[in-house]
């Protein structure tokens, strides 16, 4: 019995032992742990530039920062004054031939032979000369007759742009029952039409010429009063590059519209009180025609707080008349009008201090105020237009009360909803601020849809600049803030929440206008202390 | 490879006296009878040591889910101040012994191996065990000493053949050698000082990183080869049956020559960090702190190309002596190419019961741990079967408050 089944024996003790190491288990989940993390987080620069881009700032010598921005209050096109509608001419021929009687036409014959003048139809306008930008001269021709039918079109008062002014199509033989089509196209671009007809004595007219003839070399045909040839001409789609002639008198409103002005998007609310603000309106007519503007209103909408405020001054009493452009044979100048608002002469500082984030104005515009004037010589490009400007001039001397600007972040956590890595911690900020105003830190933690979710207590606020006897800040000062974060918070942060931050800024002197120099700056360091779970916590 | 194929496969595997550091000794009526002519052995090893961290970490690693305060606390309150080092070698091994058949060299017989290895061991500072399992935060105002320090970590497989002396039980053999996967990175100075409130992150960093093809590692893959020769030399010295049986041995003392998709990194920076720029504190929507972004800063990028690296080659020498009777008494002292391991010092003592077991105690220091006490058995089953089991630490079975956990075992076949 000694040797009796060794192997059978040491594969059994073999199983038993590896039940013991591996048994049932399944996959095991990852280890995790918490670990203390206490590191910086970001680093930053505040700036004016951070709020106002370079490019809207003029920096005197004296480092002062005046704040330039530019708006456009409206813009007139060329297409308000002079729009050409798609036009179409059908040009038919057919034998008055009675009952079933037939008729046969040799080779050659001329089947269509016109002169005729083509009439625009644009009201209000006598134009006497197109310059076409873009368009297209469409030629369709269809055929009922049994030859191959060749047509012409020829505009005598055309050039288009290869110097040709026509153009050919033939059509093979059709019947009544089955017509023969045939087509072709002509690109407008840089054609021009004289629109003064064949004795140039009229407007808005184009002469032409239209022929078809049986194939001349084909074997005629034997026409019914069922035959038929029909070509159609349609112009379409043209944009002009330059017109010219009498543009009408009449009045266009413009408005009640609005735009949108980002100057302020960051400022949540409070109050911002400026010394000085100038604003110039200008506006250029790029037009060959004189105009005049009624200024119905102009008004700075704050949407946020609904407060709208009406700009007050005499540019809105009375009329502002505007001379034509000046054609220069292959562009234009245009014609400007500039008038100058301030503190003094109008309310254009309370109009800025609104802080609009719309601008909403309505106009009348009187073209030819004084008719024909010019003899039918007005005359517009394609880049006339009549546009406004407003170009605004604020010194950043200013009293800031509360003034709250407001952004969301959405911090990009470690790991993920399901998995974790952070519980809980702690976010320090360390500012040094050369800027004479002090901060106040709201955090809170918003939804998608910017509904509040919870409070995130600021321990601490950022203390203003230390001011010189000169008003200027002559030492900047350190603050430490700190926000602790709980982990009911954190599990909104990875969820749909985001911080919404809102810094409430207050000059430090609230009695007089501070000047803003642009070496001003506020040093920001943040940094986190958190307990985070290598590979998340649950 | 998962942990519960690495685990499956250690206990399919048994092993044998070749893998271990000190052989159960040879003993003429226990093992399988010289005269078979052929003998197949399937041996494998699983051994992990630590000189300071307890078992129960690793252990409750690899079981996953929470790892509690207390348990992390009691292996930092175990850490050295100066070297701290753990391992683990996973090794399996098929192996034939053909008979003796070479006219020229009577009494030698062909030997053909087949084995798989995974070694893995680190150096580590205590401040390194605290940084990775408390965090830096308790570094505030201090500075963290993260070095010297290493760490490897290695797979390949081996092929070869040789010869071994039918008598003496001395052999020699050349492998071929299949690199599956490298890393290591030697870490010759660092440091990480956090400074007040979290304000600056300082690190200073002298070292290198090399790798294999980070495309993968895995079984299929080879992304290295080269050669390796084993070899051991036993003696006796001494008169009659109180003559001492020594041995030298050299396993895997060879090298791959990793392909020229491995990578590398070579740093010598210091480095501080106050947090990541931003250009506007309004637009943080857009600070893109991407990945690349985080190599770009740290000069974390790799650069690629050949190198060649010696296997975690072992050198050992025995000796045994028979105390008369069944019992014997033997020693060893074994080196592995592998960073933080030192000279492991073997002691045992064996006593054959009956004809067919033999039993073995063990103690032995050093290496990648400390103290262990350990156990080994091999019994005969009939006439052609041997099998052995060992385990370098007892207690490690029992508790999680020490260190070291192994076990060897191996079957042969005669045929």
């Amino acid at each position: 019995m000694e040797y009796d089944r060794p192997l059978i024996r040491v594969a059994s003790l073999g199983l038993l032992f590896l039940s013991t190491l591996v048994g049932c288990r399944k996959d095991p989940e990852p280890a995790r742990w918490d670990v203390d993390v206490l590191a910086p987080l970001l680093i930053t620069r505040f700036t004016i530039a951070d709020i106002i881009p370079d490019s809207l700032q003029d920096v005197a010598s004296d480092g002062s920062i005046t704040l330039v921005y530019s708006e456009t209050l409206f813009a007139v096109d060329m297409d308000t004054v002079l729009e050409i509608p798609d036009t179409s001419f059908v040009y038919a021929y057919a034998l008055p031939l009675p009952g079933n009687d037939a008729f046969n036409l040799p080779a050659g014959f001329p089947v269509i032979s016109e002169n005729n003048l083509i009439r625009f139809d644009l009201p209000d306008l006598a134009l006497s000369k197109l310059v076409v930008r873009e368009g297209i001269l469409d030629l369709r021709m269809k055929n009922k007759m049994g030859s191959v039918v060749n047509g012409s079109f020829d505009l005598p008062g055309a050039i288009f742009a290869d110097g040709s002014s026509g153009l050919e199509v033939s059509v093979g033989p059709g019947t009544a029952t089955d017509p023969a089509f045939s087509s072709t196209q002509r690109d407008l671009a840089q054609a021009s039409f004289d629109l003064r007809g064949p004795f140039f004595n009229e407007v808005n007219t184009l002469a032409s010429s239209v022929s078809a003839q049986l194939d001349p070399n084909g074997s005629g045909a034997t026409v019914t009063n069922q035959d038929s040839v029909v070509i159609t001409v349609q112009y379409r789609d043209l944009v002009t590059q330059y017109a010219k002639g009498y543009f009408g008198s009449r009045t266009v409103t413009v408005g009640p519209e609005t735009n949108g002005i980002g100057l302020f998007d960051n400022v949540v609310s409070g109050t911002l009180d400026l010394d000085r603000v100038r604003l110039k309106i200008k506006v250029e007519n790029g037009i060959g025609m004189d105009l005049r503007i009624r200024l119905n209103s102009l008004q700075a909408v704050n949407t946020r707080t609904g407060v709208t405020v009406d700009l007050e001054h005499a540019i809105l009493d009375g009329p502002i008349n505007l001379n034509r452009a000046l054609d220069l044979g292959n562009g234009f100048q245009s014609s400007v009008y500039e008038n100058d608002l301030d503190n003094d002469d109008s309310n254009v500082d309370l109009f800025l201090e609104n802080m609009p984030d719309q601008l909403q104005y309505s106009l009348d515009m009187d073209l030819n105020p004084l008719g024909d004037i010019s003899n039918g010589n007005d005359f517009l490009y394609h880049d006339s237009r009549l546009q406004a400007l407003l170009e605004l001039e604020v010194p950043l001397d200013l009293i800031a009360t509360d003034l709250v600007l407001e952004n969301i972040v959405k911090p990009d956590l470690p790991g993920n909803e399901e998995e974790q890595t952070i519980q809980d911690g702690t976010l320090s900020l360390f500012a040094t601020n050369g800027f004479p105003f002090s901060g106040r830190i709201v955090l809170d933690i918003v939804d998608r849809d910017r509904n509040f979710l919870s409070a995130v207590p600021v321990q601490g606020d950022i203390t203003a600049g230390i001011l010189g006897a000169d008003g200027f800040v002559n030492a900047s000062t350190a603050s430490e803030l700190h926000a602790a974060l709980t982990a009911e918070q954190i599990d909104l942060l990875y969820g749909e929440g985001r911080f919404r931050v809102r810094i409430v800024f207050n000059t430090s002197d609230q009695s007089q206008h501070l000047r803003l120099l642009d070496r001003y700056a506020m040093d920001l360091q943040i940094t986190v202390g958190a307990r985070y779970y290598v590979n998340g916590d649950e | 490879m998962s942990r519960t194929s690495v685990f499956l496969l250690t206990a399919c595997m048994a092993l044998n006296g070749m893998a271990q550091l000190l052989p159960v000794p040879s003993d003429n009526s226990v093992d399988l009878n010289r005269g078979w002519g052929h003998v197949v052995s399937v041996q494998g090893m699983f051994d992990y040591n630590a000189n300071s961290v307890y078992n129960e970490l690793p252990l409750a690693i690899r079981r996953g889910g929470y790892l509690g305060t207390d348990l992390r606390e009691r292996s930092r309150n175990a850490l050295h101040a100066g070297r701290n080092a753990a391992g683990n070698i996973i090794e399996g091994r098929i192996n034939w012994t053909g008979p003796a058949c070479f006219e020229a060299l009577p009494g030698w017989r062909p030997v053909a191996s087949i084995a798989h290895h995974d070694v893995r061991a680190t150096r580590f500072t205590e401040d390194q065990y605290t940084l990775a399992f408390f965090g830096n935060a308790e570094f505030e105002n201090e500075q963290a000493i993260l070095a010297p320090s290493a760490y490897e970590e290695v797979r390949y497989q081996t092929i070869g053949a040789g010869l071994q002396h039918a008598a003496s039980g001395s052999y020699v053999r050349l492998d071929l050698v299949r690199g599956q996967a490298y890393a290591a990175a030697d870490v010759k100075w660092a440091s990480l000082s956090t400074g007040e409130d979290g304000r600056t992150l300082r690190t200073t960093f002298l070292g290198d990183y090399y790798a294999s093809d980070t495309a993968g590692g895995g079984f299929d893959r080879t992304n290295g080869l080269g050669i390796a020769a084993a070899a051991r030399w036993n003696t006796k010295s001494g008169p009659g049956e109180h003559a001492v049986d020594l041995g030298l041995a050299l396993e895997d003392f060879g090298f791959v020559v990793w392909d020229a998709n491995s990578v590398r990194i070579q740093q010598d920076t210091l480095f501080t960090y106050r947090g990541w720029e931003v250009e506007n504190i309004f637009a943080l929507d857009n600070v893109n702190i991407g990945e690349d972004e985080l190599l770009d800063t740290l000069g974390l990028r790799y650069e690629t190309g050949a190198f060649t690296r010696l296997l975690p080659f072992r050198a050992s020498i025995d000796a045994s002596i028979q105390l008369g009777g069944s019992w014997r008494l033997g020693m060893g002292v074994e080196q592995r190419n592998l960073p933080g391991f030192v000279p492991q010092v073997t002691m045992m003592g064996s006593r054959r019961i009956g004809t067919r077991t033999l039993l073995a105690a063990t103690a032995s220091y050093g290496g990648s741990g400390a103290l262990r006490v350990g156990l080994a058995a091999k019994r005969r089953f009939g006439k052609r079967v041997l099998a052995e089991l060992s385990t370098p630490h007892v207690p490690g079975f029992f508790t999680g408050r020490t260190r070291g956990l192994g076990l060897t075992a191996g079957i042969g076949f005669a045929f």
